[in-house]
């Protein structure tokens, strides 16, 4: 009985693109699973309470500073960090392309498989005065095919002034 | 006689130079030698990492073992905090480094393994997909449409219209 049903084009037309439609995406929804499509790191500088905001603006010589790093791994891959805190200042030049030619004060590392991030407490001195001072934190990664540092092209910083203390 | 006086405070003073040299030298070599030890400790942590990249790539699960370098690399960099311990925090790492290195040709053969996996999976999955939408192209229409007429063969058809006579079910005719 069933061989003798006339189907409609119409309706073979609707059924195949349901079909197809749906097919598609289950064929790009299985290829694609797993792969990240926008690979990223992000670097955020948090104050002394563990949030954005409250930074220092004044510090005194050998002064502690307590700063946090916040730092996430969203590349895909098993990623190994490298920050550089560097001391600049107005002058120096930095962007997503170029890394600062400053000296570099301290040194963070830090392994991060895809999807992890993190929070590093970060405690700062600093031996000069030195007004409109620029501590610049700089994102490295280590690059395993190169076998060598490279610069990520994110970076933070915070202006500061550094004081002597005043003698009584 | 005055070369030969002039020569011995010559050799004196050479003497006295060479021995602060090599007690400088000898000063300095421990402190050196911990840098270099550290500095060692890390370029090796490096290598094991990009092993395990190669691993990652390779499809393994390399969660654990970078959490082991990890805790590597936090004990190397609490070595300027503990300089009293710090054979022992050198020694933990080096071994914990050691460890994960022994892990990895493990690991890139588990990735190898599980990426082949994977590969069959989805190859099976594709072409199941494949099948499903032919077998549906093929067998949804007439499944439905027998349906339909299953669910209404009981019904009775009774023609309307302005000459019902005229109109008749063909299909049953």
């Amino acid at each position: 009985m069933a061989e003798n049903i006339v189907i409609d084009e119409e309706v073979k037309a609707v059924v195949m693109a349901i079909i197809i439609v749906a097919g598609a995406l289950s064929i790009s929804q299985i290829v694609t699973s797993g792969r990240v499509s926008e690979p990223f790191s992000a670097l955020g500088l948090l104050g002394p309470n563990m949030k954005i905001g409250d930074y220092p603006k004044t510090v005194l010589v050998n002064q502690t500073v307590n700063l946090y790093l916040f730092i996430d791994n969203h590349e895909g891959r098993t990623i190994y960090y490298i920050i550089y805190v560097k001391l600049g200042d107005k002058l120096t030049e930095i962007n997503e392309n170029k890394s600062a030619e400053a000296p570099t004060l301290y040194t963070y590392e830090i392994i991060l498989t895809h999807g992890m991030n993190t929070t590093i407490p970060v405690s700062l001195k600093f031996s000069k005065p030195m007004m409109n001072a620029r501590l610049i934190f700089e994102m490295w990664i280590y690059d395993p095919e190169t076998r060598t540092p490279r610069y990520h092209g994110r970076w933070n910083q915070l202006w500061l002034n550094i004081t002597a203390p005043t003698t009584a | 006689m005055r070369f030969l006086k002039l020569l011995s405070i010559s050799l004196i003073t050479t003497s006295y130079t060479v021995l602060a040299l090599l007690l400088t030298i000898l000063f300095l070599t421990p402190i050196v030698r911990c840098g270099a030890e550290e500095e060692h400790a890390i370029t090796l942590l490096r290598e094991v990492y990009s092993k395990l990249a190669e691993a990652e790539a390779a499809g393994a699960d390399i969660r654990n073992a970078s959490q082991q370098l990890n805790k590597a690399l936090t004990l190397l960099k609490s070595i300027d905090e503990n300089l009293e311990d710090r054979e022992m925090l050198l020694q933990e790492a080096i071994t914990i480094i050691n460890d994960v290195d022994s892990m990895t040709p493990t690991l890139i053969e588990e990735g190898q393994k599980n990426t082949f996996m994977k590969n069959v999976y989805m190859v099976l999955t594709v072409s199941s997909i494949v099948s499903s939408i032919v077998l549906a192209y093929l067998l949804t229409p007439r499944a439905f449409w027998s349906l339909w007429l299953k669910a209404r063969k009981q019904w009775i058809i009774r023609i309307t219209g302005r000459s019902g006579r005229e109109y008749s079910d063909r299909r049953r005719s």
